[in-house]
């Protein structure tokens, strides 16, 4: 099929050079300008083959002195900035649609929060820019206090609209240099960069202060005894700051160990990992 | 048995059904970056669907508009496009455009001929691309959502 393709595609080529090499026709002013157009396959065949008969009958005429082929350029022309313009558009919506799939890969689509492969590339950075630079950072692991209390009894509907709310008071409390991520679950990972640990914990503090005076039953669709359980609303926070020789898989280790002492020592706390590191 | 001289309307029946036999099916392969393409000469339905940048649009394109120009010119049947073309380099919107001005011209000497343009509905900027494409077809156009 293809063979006989180029064999047809190569017949209609010579008979467009034949056309092209009409003697009658060569010495016609416009022969320049259609065989340009013809090369830069701005033509295809029956449009050159009108515009030959057009320049054949007029022979002699130069373009500004002929209206008939004057209108007949300036329709190629206008053709040639629509294809242009339809190609843009094309081009356009290809990077909007790449960039949108870029986001949807790095972000978690109930919270809206970047996820875990966005935040791992974030503590590469930092860790190489700590080297450089020795710009410090504090990493919490946050986590929502009887989460599976809540999605067991009242379903995950409801699981989901409590994560969501979480995750839009963690995104609000923070500043705008930090990351708040969607670790996993009910897990959140925060990333504070040129803070102590202690400014850090007053921060998440903050922030579980504002979790827990929520008044949950204006967020969220609740049924009478929902409200005993999802009523309040905590989490438990371990924090550490990242050792400048270590690997951040070091540093996040750390915090989910101070992450557990805090759920031991009862829930609706924050928590600095005490013992930094463990060799 | 005595051979019966067959109607003079079998004949005419028989030249125009080996008329459209020579039209073949054209069934071309979806391939990275090359739509699938499917004419089917005994109902007149022309699909192409996937997005097109091919590396030398004139040779993926030459099969179709060969079959397209024959199908107008020997078959009296109506031609029904059905394109689901979500991206284009610039030399398919051209081939795009010859495609439409060949069944502009086929339209306008009697021919029936009728596009339907699909689109995702989570890419509706295609809407947009297809408007401009319409804008210079006096042919039955639609632009649906599948």
């Amino acid at each position: 099929m293809a063979k006989q393709h180029s064999r047809q595609a190569s017949g209609q080529d010579a008979e467009i050079q034949a056309i092209l090499q009409n003697p009658k026709l060569r010495d016609n002013p416009l022969m320049p300008l259609l065989r340009r157009l013809y090369d830069e396959s701005q033509l295809h065949k029956r449009q050159l083959q009108k515009l030959m008969r057009i320049a054949d009958a007029f022979d002699g005429f130069t373009f500004e002195e002929n209206a008939e082929l004057r209108e007949q350029f300036d329709k190629q022309q206008w053709r040639q900035q629509k294809i242009a313009r339809i190609s843009d558009m094309y081009q356009k919506n290809m990077v909007d649609l790449n960039e949108r799939l870029e986001y949807h890969a790095q972000h978690d689509l109930l919270t809206g929060l970047p996820n875990r492969r966005y935040v791992i590339d974030r503590l590469k950075e930092l860790q190489a820019l700590y080297k450089r630079k020795q710009v410090k950072f504090c990493l919490a692991l946050i986590d929502i206090d009887h989460f599976k209390v809540i999605n067991d009894e009242f379903g995950h509907e409801l699981g989901d609209k409590v994560l969501k709310n979480v995750a839009d008071i963690l995104k609000s409390g923070v500043r705008i240099s930090d990351v708040c991520s969607r670790w996993g679950g009910e897990e959140f990972l925060l990333i504070v960069p040129e803070l102590s640990v202690d400014e850090t914990q007053q921060l998440i503090e903050r922030i579980l202060r504002k979790v827990r005076e929520t008044k949950w039953q204006q967020h969220l669709p609740m049924k009478p005894g929902h409200s005993k359980v999802v009523g309040k609303i905590t989490f438990s926070a371990g924090l550490t700051a990242f050792q400048g020789d270590e690997n951040f898989d070091e540093t996040i280790k750390r915090a989910d160990h101070a992450l557990y002492q805090a759920k031991r020592s009862g829930r609706n706390r924050v928590l600095i990992a005490r013992s930094q590191r463990r060799r | 048995m005595p051979v019966r001289a067959k109607p003079f309307s079998a004949f005419l029946q028989l030249s125009e059904e080996k008329k459209i036999m020579n039209l073949q099916t054209l069934f071309l392969e979806q391939t990275k970056n090359t739509p699938k393409v499917h004419a089917d000469p005994a109902t007149g339905l022309f699909t192409i669907d996937g997005d097109s940048y091919p590396e030398n649009s004139y040779d993926f394109f030459a099969p179709v508009f060969e079959w397209v120009e024959q199908f107008l010119t020997e078959t009296g049947k109506k031609l029904v496009m059905h394109l689901q073309i979500a991206y284009m380099n610039t030399s398919s919107v051209k081939a795009m455009m010859d495609l439409f001005d060949m069944m502009e011209d086929a339209f306008g000497s009697g021919k029936k001929v009728e596009v339907v343009w699909f689109y995702d509905p989570r890419n509706e900027r295609v809407i947009e691309m297809v408007e401009e494409f319409m804008e210079d077809c006096t042919f039955p156009f639609e632009i649906e959502a599948r």
